[in-house]
């Protein structure tokens, strides 16, 4: 390392302050000298003759300063010269050096790009979703306000309208406190109706998370008195959808379907609730005067009171939940308290927002980095491979003189050139790499529309090139500046130095197992989704349409209204010529979510202090398990039963066995209340996974969209889903014909959501298979680049040791034992690279486990397949330079030695 | 020796409001002392206490400079590049710096007369205009 100063005084020289030469003041000196001499030879005395020339010099101090700060500009302009044309020499002969070995530099361009790319990437998306806060002022303070109970299965609750108004009035940790849900609004215009993602909120939500309004003013607490309701606020989006930005729009009406609404303001681009993007803000209006009911129905958001941290707001929260039974005795019995730990959680808002996403991605930017070691570790071996070949050449330059500085510095131009032009590469890659990944990933990926390649991308990319490039520059430096064994027995050798031997076995051995560990975790992936596509629903999605509807208000304020209406459209649909059946649900199954009802069963009463289980209560019309082809013992409601008021209930499979093991649960009775009337268990249903194709199915009922007298607890459903399924098998064919119908029953009638039951399974797969294309994209460059640098690193061997080769033919070795001397060198490496992947592999994919489905993390069949298939690759690639070592002439081989 | 001439006859003419000796301060004047420099070095590598006895001589003693500048002056000419700058044995043994105009230098020198002998013709000619 003997360069180290010799190139550090140079650095420092180019790079640091100048220091000039100090001589203004001799030569002043000299000037005051000459003039006093001559003075004195004119007859003045010494001093006289000093004074004299001292004052003719003027202030010299100044002339002194004048003439240096002169000098020091000078000097650092002749240095900037000298340091551009040094870099510009430098970059030329690099560019000239890396030209004459085009492969050597392709290659690692686009080694290095790809892993650049896929890195910057993933860290774009990492940080655009994960890592930068929500785009609201005082985001680190918002929160969101949900319960966990136990027993409800699905997943947590929001709050109530009680639990709402009574946090306000005594939550003392929160500054601001909104509630909200969003669903979808109707909206009337001349070309019919159109249903609109809206948030129903307070006004609160507004201050909440700050939103401004570019027109208008947002909503207020005045438009969210109770009774009132009649003020709405535009998204910017729809605003320039549907007004084409009309700056006049403020103050005019449109026309909903419970009414009119006034627009009162507009939203200013990018302005958005949380979660999900909406076209309409519309009033809660809830009154604090409404008998509280248990009803956790709504979202709630807050801001904490600056200070004050999350846990303590938690805590307060809970103490005031404590205080429901005395306070809200109506809602909120102890004997509920108790039964479903109900208890509120604080968590912020933006670990709510990005949820489990985050680990998906963490993993995958976890793959991404590991394939960019392995192109790193490919580079680097193409490094190593090109300094071995320019090692004699470097070796006479060094022995007649060239400085190792000069050297060094160029080695490391050439390696920055190279892979800061790779990381601009890589750039570009992410760029389209990003734009692939939006497009692919699926709607439930939160804040996919703030994903863009940043200037903190960029300089990821930039860093991440830099480093390597120094890295690589230095490789050359590892080694003794002149080393003249190199020009005596040099290319002489039959073998390479045992030193670098190892190295580049060591760099296949770690290549190939993060390869491994790699594509152990994409094989996981695939076998989860290979399981869920194993998965049977309970129903039969092929050949099903399915989309939103619901009665206007004229249609379908009560349940017999509802029900007319249903069955108008079923029975026209039905009649259509393609349609084979047809039915209507309140929430399709496998989404999850919905909300649960208490069960009572006539006859099993609960024993004192027993709290009802709570089970999913979707509303069901007559067809729809024909239409799903929903297995059914016993029978479904028919229309008469329904519009007479006299229809019972269908259960699930799994609820029929869990609450009446040794009975028939046809003719039993039950219901949510737990009084008679009861409805009747008329048939029973096969098991449904509701919740998604990764849960078991679920106990459900079944209810009618019309109770029996005296049961009707919910009100009559405000939009259901109507399931179709066509002849042909053709179910998007049929959208057309069944907008017509729907149209025809009720002009007014929205329409949303259309989509084929087998893409209502598939994006419940979503998420499973995004990871599993991106890591499985992962895997598959990691492949490609572990098999070609095994490859690259067995020719190059097998080239080094031509001279063995022939020697080993002549004393009669067969061509095939030499191929198999190499291959089996080379599977010694891979399968130690096989080894340590393997133990990898073990020791971190357990980070994937709430991600898989019905595989283990170290599933022996996924990696006892990938270390095969790995081993099996690493063998092919070392095949071919094998045979090509078999087939060396031993005399050639031996005379060009 | 235009220069020099016209130099002279405007330093003669100002000599009152001058005082005794032209103090150099203005960028006018800063060129022309350079210019000035440039030519004493024309003849022969001088120090700058050399430049300051020949300005003296060829000005008759009028045009008084305080000899401090002169040495601002070689600097900044040296850093143009049109002199160099060298360490040696004056004539009475001391160490002096002496400066050696460049070729650089005499461009710069034969170029800068024109335009001053043009710069000179023309503000001559101007102050020679009668009323038309």
């Amino acid at each position: 390392m003997s360069w180290i100063p010799d190139r550090y005084r140079e650095l420092r020289a180019m790079v640091g302050g100048v220091t000039p030469e100090r001589d203004v003041s001799d030569e002043m000196a000299h000037h005051v000298a000459m003039r006093t001499a001559e003075n004195v030879a004119r007859g003045m005395s010494p001093e006289a003759a000093r004074a004299e020339a001292l004052a003719r010099l003027g202030d010299a101090a100044a002339y002194e300063r004048e003439a240096e700060a002169i000098d020091v500009l000078a000097a650092r302009g002749q240095r900037r010269i000298e340091v551009r044309d040094a870099l510009g020499r430098e970059v030329r002969l690099a560019v000239r050096g890396l030209g004459r070995a085009p492969g050597f530099s392709l290659v690692v361009l686009a080694t290095l790009a790809l892993g650049i790319g896929a890195a910057t990437a993933i860290f774009t998306l990492l940080d655009s979703v994960v890592l930068r806060p929500l785009p609201y002022p005082n985001e680190n303070r918002l929160v969101w306000i949900e319960s966990e109970v136990s027993g409800a299965s699905q997943g947590p609750w929001g709050v109530s309208e009680a639990g709402y108004f009574y946090y306000k009035a005594h939550a003392h940790t929160l500054d601001a406190l909104g509630a909200f849900f969003s669903s979808d609004a109707t909206v009337i215009t001349p070309d019919g109706a159109q249903a609109l993602p809206a948030m129903f909120a307070t006004a609160s939500v507004f201050d909440v998370l700050g939103l401004r309004t570019i027109l208008g003013r947002p909503l207020r607490a005045s438009d969210d008195q109770p009774g009132e309701g009649t003020a709405v606020v535009l998204s910017h989006k729809y605003w320039m959808r549907a007004f084409h930005g009309d700056s006049t729009v403020v103050g005019r009406t449109i026309r909903l379907n419970d009414g009119l609404r006034t627009v009162v303001g507009v939203l200013g681009p990018g302005e958005e609730p949380p979660m999900r993007s909406v076209d309409l803000w519309l009033t809660l209006n809830l009154d604090p005067a409404d008998p509280p009911i248990n009803d956790h129905h709504y979202s709630a958001i807050g801001r904490l009171a600056p200070g004050v941290h999350a846990a303590a707001a938690q805590r307060e929260l809970a103490a005031l939940t404590a205080r429901f039974p005395d306070d809200l005795p109506a809602a909120y019995s102890a004997a509920f308290m108790r039964a479903y730990h109900f208890t509120p959680g604080v968590l912020s808002l933006r670990d709510r927002v990005v949820g489990d996403a985050a680990r998906g991605i963490w993993i995958v930017l976890a793959a991404a980095l590991l394939l960019l070691v392995i192109a790193c570790a490919n580079v680097g071996n193409l490094f190593l491979v090109r300094l071995e070949a320019r090692r004699r050449d470097v070796t006479i330059r060094v022995a007649i003189g060239a400085g190792t500085s000069h050297l060094a510095w160029h080695y490391l131009t050439e390696s920055l050139l190279l892979c800061l032009a790779a990381g601009g590469a890589g750039l570009l890659l992410a760029d389209a790499a990003i734009r692939a990944l939006l497009a692919l990933a699926p709607s439930t990926l939160p804040r996919l529309t703030e994903v863009h390649l940043g200037w903190q991308s960029a300089a990821c990319a930039v860093a991440l090139a830099a480093a390597a490039g120094l890295v690589f520059g230095c490789l050359p430096l590892v080694r003794r500046t002149v080393d003249v064994d190199t020009l005596r027995d040099g290319s002489r050798g039959l073998t390479a130095s045992p030193v670098r031997r190892v190295a580049r076995g060591a760099l296949v051995i770690v290549q190939t197992a993060l390869a491994l560990v790699l594509f152990a975790a994409s094989g996981l992936m695939v076998r989860s989704l290979l399981h869920l596509r194993d998965v049977r629903p309970g129903f039969d999605p092929h050949g099903v349409i399915t989309l939103d509807a619901a009665p206007s208000s004229a249609h379908g304020g009560s349940y017999d209204q509802a029900a007319a209406f249903w069955h108008a459209v079923i029975d026209r649909v039905r009649a259509l010529p393609e349609v084979q059946s047809a039915g209507a649900i309140s929430l399709l199954p496998i989404g999850g979510g919905g909300t649960c009802a208490t069960l009572f069963i006539e006859a099993h009463p609960l024993a004192p202090g027993e709290d009802p289980p709570c089970i999913a209560r979707p509303l069901v019309t007559p067809g729809y398990f024909e239409t799903m082809r929903i297995p059914l013992r016993g029978r479904a409601p028919t229309w008469d039963e329904v519009q007479g008021h006299d229809a019972g209930v269908v259960v699930s499979g799994p609820l029929a066995a869990r609450r009446w093991p040794n009975e028939e649960a046809i003719g039993q009775g039950l219901g949510a209340g737990n009084r008679p009337p009861f409805f009747h268990v008329v048939g029973i249903a096969g098991p449904v996974r509701t919740e998604g194709l990764d849960h078991p199915p679920t106990e459900v009922v079944y209810y009618p969209i019309v109770p029996i007298p005296g049961t009707g607890v919910w009100g009559p459903g405000r939009s259901f889903t109507l399931v179709a399924r066509a002849r042909t098998g053709d179910a998007a064919a049929l959208v057309q014909q069944i907008r017509r119908v729907l149209r025809d029953v009720d002009p007014e009638a929205p329409v949303a959501n259309v989509e084929t039951m087998d893409e209502v399974v598939a994006h419940s797969m979503a998420r499973t298979t995004f990871m599993m294309l991106l890591l499985g994209v992962a895997a598959a460059m990691a492949l490609v680049l572990s098999v070609v640098g095994m490859y690259g690193v067995v020719s190059y061997l097998v080239g080094q040791r031509r001279g063995e080769m022939g020697i080993r033919l002549a004393l009669g070795a067969s061509g095939r034992q030499v191929t198999r001397l190499v291959v089996w060198e080379s599977a010694r490496l891979a399968a130690a690279g096989v080894f340590i992947g393997l133990a990898g592999a073990v020791a971190t994919t357990h980070v994937m486990r709430s991600l898989l489905f019905d595989v283990s993390p170290t599933d022996p069949v996924t990696l006892g397949a990938v270390a095969a298939v790995l081993l099996a690759m690493a063998v092919a690639a070392a095949w071919l330079p094998a045979r090509r070592a078999s087939r060396v002439d031993p005399v050639e081989a031996l005379r060009a030695g | 020796m235009l220069a020099g001439r016209a130099l002279e006859r405007y330093v003669h003419s100002h000599r009152n409001s001058l005082g005794r000796g032209v103090v150099m301060q203005l960028d006018l004047l800063r060129g022309t002392l350079d210019m000035m420099v440039l030519r004493a070095l024309s003849w022969h590598p001088m120090h700058g206490y050399d430049v300051a006895r020949w300005l003296e001589r060829v000005s008759d003693d009028a045009l008084r400079v305080e000899e401090g500048s002169l040495y601002p002056a070689l600097h900044r000419l040296a850093a143009r590049g049109w002199v160099t700058g060298q360490w040696g044995v004056s004539e009475n043994n001391r160490q002096a710096k002496y400066y050696t105009i460049t070729t650089a230098g005499r461009r710069q020198l034969r170029q800068e007369t024109e335009t001053w002998a043009a710069f000179i013709a023309a503000v001559a000619k101007v102050l020679a205009a009668r009323p038309a």
